[in-house]
């Protein structure tokens, strides 16, 4: 097969020049905290040899970390092994623990408490998706259409166990997902281990100027007179973009939001999921690591924060911009993008921003067909955790806080209004193109914020009623019975800590 | 398949169905090959595949042969399946894109089990362990649509099913809703519904004719609007694959069923007359025909909307795409599942419809810019129609896909759609678009790893072929074969 060249008059002028010019060798990113430590760790894994990677360390990158919250999901077990940190190597050298999803207790006017766990698709029966089961059963048989039920992950994580789920799917434990409680200044020094050696060079400086034309970074002027140049310049600096050029982004952003941390030492792992409450000012979690109990206050700025923890607050605007990726310079991180930590969502997006990176580093310095594209996917990502978000204040009984005002404040998204509609109408769940949150976790959520079918699909008639309450209910005692099988988070931990020592 | 479709999932929930049909109106007649999805289709409605085959004169059916649509004397296969397999979580083809740009040229279809199988006429059923070469591969069918269509009715009658013979000729309309309270039929029959389902074809007699409902042009993009059908005997073993030959005016198809090949030719009668395009078929049958060529007139698009009112416009009533990815009858199909997901109660919500007009438009939608893909993926001009491919404007959501493939063989992906990559780089890498970059990851690997890969790839696939019995032998074997022909 020949290139073909007749094709060529309908590409842009641009596309066409950057045949004759150089691959990408050299990428410079801008602030080590963790989206930059991150990412390097990440870049350097899976870039071939011969591009080289320059991570500054600039003051204050690590500022807004906070927000990237406490839980990460199910998928960064896979992302951390692509950089070469299994468990043996994370658990050990961390406080991390595991996590099962987040408890909600208290959420909004009606106090309303319910478990969102990481799980596999709920079964489908003659076709027929789970919820509609639960409907069809809720006037006859009320306490067989309780979500919670079936869910394996929110067994154990109400009861505190665990262990991994094994791959037997005969086994109720199989259905189970799970991510990892963190804390974003353990990753970062784990990840910074992993990049202490070529390709990554580190240095720690301020950026005093950037040099540019018009449209392109050409290089950076460093304290300490270092003057850096590149082929593409990454900015995980913080929301305060230290990089000038970034300021030019526009950036949605709906309101902003204050936080604060603090930890109280435990002797054992106080529990395997993350316990959010809602309060008058926001919101605490309690997150169980394996020697202590982090917790996490968020509020909105006009709350009285003399109520809150006297540890020192951190305030962040919650948006994303339009166009992270801008000629040859790509805004990550806080630098991008801030939500708010009610999911895993803020570290869920930042890794997939960093995977979505990876797949379109730039082959020839014309980088428009990997700037439109990491931009369309980048958009439609935050604008779908958007609308899972909105979806926590979508309720006939909200707060009347400031903090609720606010979150209420922001448009509620055609797409969002479409998933209520529809699941509210009858039960349809709908989805839309590789949304970052699955039709497990709409389900949890909307049943956890009372937002119930009207109706079900009528084909789930066809199973007869003493076979299906049968065989819901075996699925229950199924899922109590294993989670009483199952060792507590802190017995499993330990086990598996002292396994992982013998090994080394 | 509606009244099949229906039939299957709604019986005993006290929804009377009423299948209408006239004898005096012919089908269409055509539309004979198939996607994997019809499987599923069929599994759902719990019909047996071998009992199907042998009432429909069934082929199986492996992929398409494209030819000469890059360029003349061209032809690949688009085929149900993967190309290899990934390498360290990167698309197989970068790897193979990489060798390729350092003079290791290969084909990208010698790294497809399904594709060496049919050009070799095999078949053989996928195994159990779908991570095998061999097994890892989908499949459909090659029928007779009007068998099909007996087959069904008689399943949909067996389920209680009403079967009214007559014409449609006119409707009630409440002049209050809107909605649509009965047909009337040539003899006078009055027929009452609450749901109607229109599949009177070309005219859609109630969504458009009666609901004005309105049709969205798409000959701008996908211009050919008439075809020409014949069928004739089979000459050689049956093939486990279509056939689509690219013509100066349009294409031909070839179609093999156990009994007989059907052919059409889909042009556009800008560039070359009735007459002539009949001719032209009938020169380039390979075996005696059976039939005379069978005249169609169609113009490709879609309803506005697809479910309005109380009315939900399936087959051609919905719309019209040209079968060069045998796409119609699966359209029909992703119209009944969607139906059936948003099955309406007494009274029939404007959010249900909403919904089901959102993911037909979207089905459609794409379906169309992976068909355009075909006219414009080539470099060919030699006639008029050619060159007016060469001078569009593309839809910007194809434009940008062609863009990202040329620049590194970047695939922009979508979840919900019939095609997917690997069918994205079968018509895109068959019809000569080589990516001028591949996806620098693929470098990872030493060159010598990788060409050591893709061989091992090759071996496996070329040593399942040959463990693959003839598609022939394999239809008798399975008991596929329709008695008279077993």
């Amino acid at each position: 097969m020949l290139t073909t060249s007749r094709n060529m008059a309908r590409l842009p002028m641009s596309w066409r020049n950057s045949m004759q010019q150089a691959p990408l060798k050299k990428i410079v990113i801008c602030g080590a905290g963790l989206a930059g430590v991150m990412c390097a760790a990440a870049l350097s894994r899976a870039l071939p040899a011969g591009i080289d990677i320059l991570l500054i360390d600039t003051e204050g990158a690590d500022k807004t970390d906070i927000f990237f919250g406490t839980v990460t999901p199910p998928s960064s077990y896979k992302f951390l092994l692509d950089i070469g940190i299994g468990e043996p190597d994370l658990l050990p050298l961390s406080n991390t623990s595991f996590s099962l999803g987040t408890q909600y207790k208290n959420w909004g006017g009606e106090a309303r408490s319910w478990t969102q766990s990481y799980h596999q698709p709920l079964p489908v029966f003659n076709g027929v998706e789970f919820q509609h089961y639960l409907t069809r059963l809720q006037s006859t048989f009320p306490h067989l259409a309780k979500l919670e039920s079936y869910i394996m992950s929110t067994h154990a994580a109400q009861r505190g166990v665990f262990a991994h789920p094994p791959e037997d799917r005969k086994i109720p434990l199989s259905t189970v997902e799970y991510g990892y409680h963190f804390l974003p200044s353990e990753w970062r020094k784990i990840l910074s281990g992993h990049i202490t050696s070529a390709p990554v060079k580190l240095i720690k400086a301020d950026i005093e100027s950037v040099q540019h034309d018009r449209h392109n970074i050409r290089g950076l002027k460093l304290s300490g007179d270092i003057v850096v140049e590149a082929d593409f310049f990454i900015d995980c600096t913080g929301p305060d973009y230290f990089i000038p050029l970034s300021r030019q982004l526009h950036r949605s952003e709906a309101r902003k939001l204050v936080a604060a941390a603090s930890f109280s030492p435990q002797e054992s792992i106080s529990g395997v999921s993350r316990t959010l409450t809602g309060t008058e000012y926001g919101w605490t979690a309690r997150t169980p690591f394996q020697n202590s109990d982090h917790t996490l206050t968020i509020c909105d700025p006009s709350s009285d924060q003399s109520k809150i923890s006297p540890a020192e607050l951190t305030s962040a605007a919650i948006g994303f911009c339009d166009q992270p990726w801008r000629n040859n310079y790509l805004t990550l991180g806080h630098s991008a993008a801030c939500l708010e930590p009610l999911t895993a969502a803020p570290i869920h997006l930042l890794q997939r921003d960093i995977a979505r990176l990876i797949e379109l580093i730039p082959v020839t310095p014309n980088m428009t067909v990997e700037r439109r594209e990491y931009n369309r996917r980048f958009k439609e990502d935050y604008e779908h955790a958007d609308a899972f978000h909105r979806g926590f204040f979508e309720t006939a009984e909200p707060l009347g806080t400031a903090y609720w005002d606010a979150a209420r404040a922001e448009p509620v998204s055609s797409k969002l209004e479409n998933k209520i509609t529809q699941f509210q109408s009858r039960g349809t769940l709908v989805q839309y193109d590789l949304e970052p949150f699955g039709k497990e976790d709409w389900t949890q959520l909307h049943m956890g914020m009372g937002r119930f079918p009207q109706r079900y699909d009528k084909i789930a008639d066809k199973v007869p009623e003493r076979s299906l309450v049968q065989t819901l209910q075996n699925r229950i005692r199924a899922n109590e019975e294993m989670a009483l099988r199952l060792p507590s988070h802190y017995q499993y931990m330990m086990k598996l800590l002292a396994y992982f020592r013998k090994q080394a | 398949m509606t009244a099949a479709g229906l039939s299957n999932k709604l019986n005993g929930l006290g929804v009377r169905i009423q299948l209408v049909e006239s004898d005096q109106i012919g089908t269409i007649g055509v539309g004979e090959a198939t996607l994997p999805h019809i499987r599923y289709f069929n599994n759902s409605l719990g019909i047996d595949e071998r009992e199907f085959m042998r009432a429909t004169r069934a082929t199986f059916k492996l992929g398409i042969e494209f030819c000469d649509w890059g360029q003349l004397g061209d032809s690949y296969i688009h085929p149900f399946g993967d190309y290899g397999e990934p390498i360290n979580d990167i698309d197989f083809h970068h790897f193979w894109l990489r060798l390729w740009h350092n003079g290791h040229k290969s084909r990208l279809d010698d790294y497809s089990y399904p594709v060496l199988a049919a050009e070799s006429g095999k078949f053989q059923l996928p195994g159990p362990d779908v991570m095998k070469i061999g097994s890892n591969f989908g499949y459909a069918y090659q029928f007779d649509s009007g068998r099909y269509a007996q087959f069904l009715r008689q399943y949909a009658e067996a389920l209680d099913v009403t079967r009214t013979e007559g014409k449609a000729v006119d409707a009630a309309v409440d002049a209050e809703t809107g909605y649509i309270t009965s047909i009337n039929l040539e003899d006078g029959t009055e027929i009452e519904a609450d749901l109607f389902i229109d599949c009177s074809g070309f005219r859609g007699v109630l969504i458009e004719q009666k609901l004005g409902t309105g049709y969205e042009d798409w000959s701008e993009w996908l211009p050919c609007n008439r075809a020409v059908a014949a069928q004739c005997e089979t000459v050689g073993p049956s093939l486990p694959y279509t056939r689509a030959t690219a013509r100066e005016a349009g294409w031909q198809w070839r179609i093999p069923l156990q009994h007989r090949v059907g052919n059409g030719y889909v042009y556009w009668n800008e560039y070359i007359s009735d007459d002539e395009a009949a001719h032209q078929l009938l020169s380039t049958l390979e075996g005696e025909p059976l039939t005379d060529p069978k005249q169609l007139y169609f113009k490709t698009g879609k309803r506005r909307k697809l479910w309005n009112k109380n009315v939900i416009a399936i087959g051609l009533s919905g719309g019209f795409l040209e079968p060069l990815e045998s796409t119609s009858i699966h359209l029909i199909q992703e119209g009944i599942t969607a139906l059936l997901e948003l099955f309406p109660d007494k009274t029939i919500h404007t959010s249900d419809a909403d919904e089901y007009n959102r993911r037909m438009d979207l089905n459609f939608d794409r379906v169309r810019d992976f068909l355009l893909l075909h006219y414009v993926a080539t470099q060919r001009d030699d006639s008029e129609m050619w060159r007016y491919f060469r001078n569009m404007t593309l839809p910007e959501s194809l434009q940008e896909k062609l863009e990202a493939w040329m620049h590194r063989g970047y695939l922009m992906r979508y979840e919900h759609g019939v095609f997917l990559p690997p069918s994205w780089v079968a018509v895109m890498a068959g019809q000569n678009l080589m990516p001028k970059a591949y996806d620098m990851r693929a470098n990872a690997l030493s060159e010598e790893k990788v060409k050591s890969r893709l061989d091992s790839i090759h071996r496996e696939s070329v040593t399942a072929v040959q463990q693959t019995p003839s598609h022939a032998d394999y239809l008798t074997q399975y008991g596929a074969a329709a008695d008279e022909l077993a």
